[in-house]
């Protein structure tokens, strides 16, 4: 390791500027300073050192304040948006941003909740670690269809290059053969209950075109040698990752991605670094470097780079490819197009479903398992997809038994119902949807005129919402759920739809706004996120997508990073950058 | 935490959590070393001090929600939704003064008067059935009088509705703390990895899973 991996002042000139340390700033890293390159990489928030600052981990209930709940007045004065987030508690709320100083406005009659970790690490830190691979099916879509601009890629552009950082990663899961959903690179599988393999056998019988198999997840099921000298070893189902794992066992920047590139020596971080802009300089049409403003002080600074990669999640590298103004690019840099912030995308979870199964009292299951069962999509191609809508969605779920926390609000009185509460209660079996959200041109976000956050940096304004066909999805999904769980043996089944209480944001899978695409006329990267205005500007975050499929797109974000490197490398190499 | 802190939380938890700990250090330790391992098991300095501790004398003065006289009836409440039996009973391990600790924290204003409602409700009916306090009347009465609640016998919908408030918050803080969660159910921080397939027997508690999944 370098003595100074942490820097403020430099007038150096990088080999690369990466803008981010979450999941793709530190794939950018690694996949540069192991080629040898000098790397810059820029984070606008706190270090967290990996075990060091995870300082809830652990923890048992009783030692947190309010038992894990989080007090009004956080809630109300600083964490309002953040505390939408399934995942917000007060185990975890130091990873997420405080509203106060993080603030954006919404259209009148839409919403969006922006959810932020603004710190090393960012999301990746947080993320549900669900890791599955984009199909040939869904970079056709858009073509197919004709909602939004064509993918510049195939699956097999990408194919390689999801094995690569797979068997990196380390991503627990079962091949399953399917054609909507690629094959990985894995370790082995968790195990499903015995209601969930019931389960899975009466769906096959049902509905033969529904397999449901168990969640791939980023989880060290069995390590690998390299897994283990990296200081990763297996999870052991503690549910303890949203707190930070120390026992590396799960993939994040902290534990797979920043050893690797601080182990190069070629490596430094400059935090608390909150990204302006860009510095484009017109006669050479390349980027120098960026324009920082300090995170705590706000003094000013810049740094250098001979290649910057935009890696601060999707509507941080818009934001300041938005707010990089100059007199060839007066409505944001690398924005000849004019697409850039439009095709805004997110993911809608906006219907489940569940029911108490009868039955299975002798069966129980022991830790506490970081993944659910998995329904793909299955109206993954034109021809599949229903009457009243396009696309698709999939289905996540899982079968466990009651606790004291739906038990506290049955009836009973006395030692009766306080032995009820101590065993397993009655099986219950859910699935949640995960919906393609459609690209559309409408859906956008671009700087406010006048409001600005404490940094100075104007705000971004959204205009989002879901649209007839994400509700009419949301609507059939409910339907589709309730047949299946009635298949697999359920009874008092709920639904529910909540696409008038949630609008998009809420999944945090913000993709799209400075799409990929093959004309520059309509698209702001090329197929290797490479702007098609200033050859030597990357964007490799969520901004790139063309269209959302209905995978979680983490692992993607992973493929699509280290893919954008190599070429960049062989660009500069036959200097053409 | 302090040493002292870590200490009293080993020993009261001596019972399995510790031997999962140990056995999973021992793991741990062969990959990052033995000072690393068990530095990392006893995780970061969190202070432990803002949390809510039990207290064995909550009953005998006012809250911060609720009177004193409303702290007494409370207890019993607890004492009689969770009672003792082979393990502490909800008033043992102080709920009522979780409750009135949590309402203010972490509720509204009208949920905090739906559950001060509630307990003027339970002790008014104490009184008009059987002309004495909760906090005076038997076990069976007691009981009696939070069954019929449930069942809506001589109770509105909405006075069942502001009860089941009060009662989820004592039972969430029940299981919750040391006693409910180590010894009234199964606690395991180290369950070393998910098996999908355990048998159950008439022994077999509900282990304190805070799982998302």
């Amino acid at each position: 390791m370098n003595d100074n991996l942490y820097i403020n002042e430099t007038n150096e000139e990088f080999d690369v500027v990466v803008v981010g340390s979450g999941i793709t700033g530190g794939w950018a890293a690694k996949e540069f300073t192991e080629r040898g390159y000098k790397v810059l990489m820029i984070e606008r928030g706190r270090v967290v050192e990996h075990r060091k600052d995870y300082p809830t981990e652990g923890k048992p209930p009783w030692t947190f304040p309010n038992r894990t709940k989080v007090n009004n007045l956080l809630v109300e004065q600083t964490q309002k948006v953040q505390s939408s987030s399934y995942a917000f508690n007060d185990m975890t709320k130091h990873f997420f941003g405080n509203d106060r100083d993080l603030p954006y406005s919404t259209e009148e009659g839409t919403g969006f909740d922006w959810i932020r970790a603004n710190q090393l690490g960012g999301k990746s830190l947080l993320w549900h670690r669900q890791s599955y691979r984009m199909s040939q099916y869904d970079f056709e879509a858009n073509a197919k269809d004709g909602h939004g601009n064509d993918w510049p890629i195939r699956y097999q552009d990408l194919a390689k290059w999801y094995d690569y950082v797979e068997k990196h990663a380390g991503i627990s899961g079962n091949n399953d053969g399917l054609p909507q959903l690629p094959d990985m690179v894995t370790l082995p599988p968790f195990e499903m209950n015995k209601p969930e393999q019931d389960a899975k056998k009466n769906l096959a019988e049902a509905f033969p075109d529904r397999p449901m198999i168990i969640g791939r997840a980023a989880h060290l099921t069995k390590p690998t040698e390299f897994h283990i000298s990296q200081g990763r070893v297996t999870c052991q189902a503690r549910d303890e990752c949203q707190k930070g794992c120390s026992l590396g066992a799960y993939f994040s920047t902290q534990s797979s991605t920043l050893p690797a590139a601080v182990a190069t020596g070629n490596l430094h971080i400059a935090p608390n670094s909150v990204v302006h802009s860009l510095i484009y300089d017109e006669k050479s049409n390349r980027v120098k470097g960026v324009n920082v403003i300090d995170n705590e002080n706000f003094s000013r600074r810049e740094y250098y780079g001979k290649t910057v990669f935009l890696c601060a999640s999707t509507l941080g590298s818009t934001q300041v490819l938005l707010n990089t103004i100059t007199p060839k690019f007066k409505n944001g840099l690398a924005n000849s197009s004019g697409v850039l912030g439009h095709y805004l995308m997110d993911h809608c979870y906006n219907s489940r479903a569940s029911g108490r199964l009868p039955g299975y009292e002798d069966e129980y299951y022991s830790g506490r398992r970081p993944t659910g069962i998995y329904i793909p999509n299955f109206q993954y191609t034109p021809s599949k997809y229903k009457k009243n809508y396009v696309r698709g969605y999939a289905l996540g779920g899982d079968a466990q038994r009651a606790n004291y926390q739906s038990g506290r609000w049955t009836d009973g009185i006395g030692a009766d119902y306080k032995d009820k509460l101590t065993r397993p209660g009655d099986w219950h079996f859910g699935f949640y949807t995960q919906g393609e959200m459609l690209p559309r041109f409408d859906n956008q976000v671009a700087l406010h005129p006048t409001k600005k956050d404490k940094w100075g940096i104007p705000q971004l304004h959204f205009n989002a919402k879901w649209s007839d066909n994400e509700r009419a999805m949301m609507d059939d999904a409910a339907l589709e759920s309730e047949r299946m769980l009635k298949a697999i043996g359920a009874v008092d089944i709920k639904t529910s739809v909540s696409y008038d209480q949630k609008p998009p944001g809420s999944a945090i899978h913000e993709l799209g706004t400075a799409r990929m695409g093959r004309d520059p006329k309509d698209s702001v990267l090329n197929g290797y996120n490479q702007s098609h205005d200033i050859p030597n500007l990357f964007v490799t975050d969520g901004a790139s997508f063309c269209s959302s499929a209905t995978v979680n797109p983490s692992i993607t974000f992973m493929a699509l990073t280290a893919r954008a490197v190599d070429y960049c490398v062989n660009e500069m190499k036959n200097r053409r950058i | 935490m302090s040493t002292k802190e870590q200490t009293r939380n080993m020993t009261a938890t001596d019972d399995g959590t510790n031997i999962d700990r140990r056995r999973f250090l021992q793991k741990l330790s062969t990959v990052v070393g033995y000072t690393a391992a068990s530095s990392l098991l006893a995780g970061s300095g969190m202070s432990a001090a803002l949390a809510y501790t039990p207290k064995p004398d909550s009953a005998s003065r006012a809250g911060v929600t609720f009177s004193k006289s409303q702290m007494q009836v409370l207890k019993h409440i607890c004492d009689t939704v969770i009672p003792r039996t082979d393990t502490a009973s909800a008033g043992d391990v102080d709920c009522h003064g979780f409750v009135d600790h949590q309402l203010l924290q972490c509720h509204s204003k009208q949920e905090q008067a739906q559950c001060i409602a509630a307990v003027d409700m339970i002790d008014a009916k104490a009184q008009s059935a059987h002309g004495n306090s909760y906090t005076q009347i038997t076990t069976q009465q007691q009981t009696g009088i939070l069954v019929d609640i449930e069942a809506l016998n001589g109770f509105s919908a909405e006075q069942k509705g502001h009860f089941s408030l009060l009662k989820a918050i004592l039972v969430f803080g029940y299981f919750t703390s040391e006693e409910g969660l180590t010894k009234a159910l199964e606690y395991h921080p180290f369950p070393g990895g998910y098996k999908g397939r355990v048998p159950v027997d008439e022994n077999t508690k509900s282990s304190g899973s805070m799982a998302y999944y």
